[in-house]
């Protein structure tokens, strides 16, 4: 480990190399687009194939997964410097593909499956999407309603899903079923499979409306009798429910990093324009009143920031971190959507406007309350967990 | 590979900490909290100090107040920290071998015991407005001035006192003054908090003490002294959270023990959310002191983590309180009552090194506003 007066407690230079080229590449091919995108509710497939081309994705997964074969700090920087392209639909999309839908291939999938969908997906080259959620059931896992049933070599799967980031596009989608409906408790009857979107009988019915992350597509799908080889199981039959815990942690764990850059962009932001605009003769940085609402934030921003690097760390020592998680998931659900409200008095009635991203991080912070596990949830899973504390 | 911080010697001491807090101060901390804490059991306290370089390692420095404010007296962990984590450490770094050998040796053991008085009432937050002035006069220094409710201001053998000596913003000195030098007056603060911290108020009137009482060079006492500050932020960050943990145990055992009807407390959904609620707010709070106690200990810029983890903990401990009296409910307010105790101490988390309003805008000025 590298000493001195920059010595970080978690990254090394190489990882710093690897920030350094990540984030130009978003200054250069991603932020200047975020507007456009956002108006167009989507944005280019491309960006994908870009990011796999040139090893983003696929950092911190095996070489022989088609990755390079780095550490878990690779996918922090990652989530890191992602926000940075200030477009958090962007950010959802390709978390998506790098953090939620494929991380669990590489962990149980056969060579076949690696080959198959995972390398061409760490490529950029296919499209994931990760289908858990159903009209009426969310992180209530046990409730799910999509079955496959055997028939002969295949499964045949039934049923819907709802609000799937990607979904419009995916070209597979790590799909959660119930391949045993009647199973007692329920959530064992649960199993991952991957379903190529080209499967007869799949459709996307609906692409959503959001309130925010605009730039990203998230759609409803249907599967009628949507027929796969049963090789596309994914590990075992009937574990699923502990292959999506799984999946979840991964997701939020990016979902939180994010979060802390994206916090502290908007301060910078907030700062940026307080230090130009003058009101009664002096600039709004200079009223204490703003001064110490910028350090309160600033205050949050770090707190935020120290729980997540608790929850990485953990997961970086191949410990549990679920119980981390879900405190940085609970704060970040608090603090974020709380801390555009506060930066939005800075802008005055710009704020109100499309004119500067806050308007826009308002309604996309809303998201960590609710999205990948509501604030509600993270309390369920803490006061679940929480007496190994005691 | 592991990421913590805490080496196992560091985790071993915390354990024989935690037996010291557990069989000596917790059965006697309400006692103290009247009669003040007997010189022996910091004596004692001091001993696990030692054996670990005496604050050199800022790691154990940490351990000891993490453990100590776990009994729930405020007052009580001050006093050590002044002490321990912020006199003697200044001695070690600036010390003279005559002042080590006459401070440091019988301070790690307790025998000869230290107080801080820095700031100033009207320079917290500019230290270079601090007031009180020191002249060179032959062989000696005469010190004038006001500090006031210094920690172990009534009890300690020296105290580190800070003063003027030139004209200059910055020239600043330090000096380890006797605290029976003729002209130091000493009137107890009673506060309604920290009532074992042994809080006096300081009057210097015409004070003499030798020349070779200065604590490093005359006129360089800004940067020690901006340097110790931080640490006694992180110090209390530190303290502060693992109180608040602490409030939080007594919490929890509470919710199993009692009923709400037929239903025990902890089983009731709101009493839950509330209770975890609370220690995702406080590990929060315990992961940022670390965060900075990390890059000071390495020697690294920290003063806006410092800040920081200072403004965050001092809020999430009161917080704490207010969650605690919920689940508690008017219980925790009978006196003597573990809560009582600990409610009384924990908004002085927000009071100390200038009070929170005046760290957010140092903070603010750090973030370059």
């Amino acid at each position: 480990m590298t000493t001195g007066p920059n010595e970080s407690r978690y990254f090394k230079e190489e990882h710093e190399i690897f920030r350094r080229s990540l984030r130009s590449f978003i200054d250069r091919e991603l932020s200047p687009h975020a507007e456009e995108w956002e108006e167009a509710e989507t944005f280019p497939n491309e960006v994908f194939k870009k990011m796999g081309q040139l090893g983003y994705l696929g950092a911190s997964f095996p070489v022989e997964h088609g990755g390079a074969g780095g550490d878990v700090w690779y996918n922090v920087v990652r989530a890191q410097e992602l926000p940075y392209c200030r477009s958090g639909g962007v950010v959802t999309g390709l978390i998506v593909q790098s953090d939620a839908a494929t991380p669990i291939i590489s962990k149980l999938g056969t060579p076949e499956q690696i080959e198959e969908f995972l390398k061409p997906a760490l490529a950029g080259d296919r499209i994931s999407a990760i289908g858990v959620t159903e009209p009426d059931a969310g992180s209530d896992v046990a409730a799910l309603r999509t079955t496959a049933k055997k028939d002969g070599g295949d499964y045949v799967i039934n049923g819907s899903k709802t609000f799937i980031t990607n979904g419009t596009r995916a070209d597979f989608i790590t799909l959660a079923v119930k391949t045993n409906p009647d199973s007692k408790p329920p959530h064992m009857g649960i199993s991952f499979v991957l379903l190529p979107t080209d499967t007869k009988g799949f459709t996307v019915t609906r692409k959503l409306k959001k309130m925010g992350l605009k730039s990203s597509d998230t759609a409803e799908l249907a599967f009628d009798n949507c027929r796969i080889p049963q090789r596309y199981l994914l590990g075992q039959e009937g574990q699923g429910f502990f292959y999506i815990m799984s999946s979840f942690l991964t997701e939020r764990l990016s979902i939180c990093i994010g979060t802390v850059s994206a916090m502290k962009m908007v301060i910078a932001d907030a700062i940026r324009y307080g230090e130009q605009r003058s009101v009664m003769g002096k600039v709004l940085t200079k009223y204490q009143y703003n001064r110490h609402r910028l350090a309160e934030m600033l205050t949050e921003a770090y707190a935020m920031e120290a729980m997540t690097l608790a929850a990485c760390r953990k997961y970086a020592a191949g410990q549990d971190p679920t119980l981390e998680v879900s405190m940085a998931k609970l704060i970040g659900g608090k603090q974020s959507h709380e801390l555009a409200q506060r930066c939005m008095q800075f802008y005055g009635g710009y704020a109100y406007m499309e004119e500067f991203p806050i308007a826009r991080y308002y309604r996309d912070s809303k998201l960590m309350a609710i999205g990948g596990g509501a604030y509600e949830v993270m309390l369920l899973i803490i006061s679940r967990l929480m007496d190994q504390l005691v | 590979m592991s990421y913590e911080m805490f080496t196992a010697e560091h985790e071993a001491l915390r354990q024989r900490v935690r037996a010291f807090v557990q069989t000596e101060i917790i059965p006697r901390v309400d006692e103290w909290e009247d009669k003040g804490v007997p010189r022996e059991v910091i004596a004692r306290g001091l001993k696990f100090f030692e054996a670990q370089g005496a604050g050199q390692d800022k790691l154990a420095a940490a351990v000891l107040i993490e453990e100590i404010s776990r009994a729930g007296s405020g007052g009580l962990a001050a006093g050590i920290i002044a002490h321990a984590a912020v006199a003697l450490p200044l001695i070690r770094e600036l010390g003279s071998e005559q002042q080590q050998q006459k401070y440091l040796a019988p301070g790690v053991v307790g025998e000869k015991l230290g107080a801080v008085a820095l700031a100033e009432p009207t320079a917290v937050y500019k230290l270079s407005a601090i007031e009180t002035t020191a002249r060179r006069e032959g062989d000696e220094y005469i010190i004038v001035g006001a500090k006031p409710a210094v920690v172990n201001g009534d009890r300690a053998d020296y105290i580190i006192v800070s003063a003027r000596t030139g004209e200059n913003e910055t020239s600043l000195s330090l000096f380890i003054v006797e605290a029976n030098a003729p002209g130091l007056k000493k009137s107890p603060s009673r506060l309604a908090a920290w009532r074992s911290a042994g809080c006096a108020d300081l009057v210097f009137t015409e004070v003499k003490t030798p020349a070779a009482s200065l604590l490093g060079q005359e006129g360089e006492g800004l940067a020690p002294l901006m340097k110790s500050i931080e640490w006694e932020r992180i110090a209390s960050a530190l303290s502060a959270a693992s109180a608040a943990m602490e409030i939080w145990r007594e919490t929890v055992k509470h919710t199993k023990e009692r009923k709400v009807g037929a239903v025990p407390m902890f089983k009731t959904q709101e009493i839950s959310f509330i209770v975890a609620e609370a220690v995702a707010t406080i590990t929060a709070a315990t992961e940022l002191a670390h965060e900075a106690l990390w890059k000071h200990a390495r020697g690294q810029r920290c003063s806006t983590e410092a800040l920081a983890a200072k403004i965050y903990a001092a809020k999430c401990l009161s917080e704490t309180v207010e969650r605690a009296f919920q689940v508690f409910g008017p219980a925790g307010l009978v006196e003597g009552h573990k809560l009582e105790r600990f409610a009384r101490d924990a908004r002085m988390a927000m009071l100390t090194s200038g009070g929170l309003g005046i760290e957010k805008e140092l903070m603010a000025e750090q973030m370059g506003l």
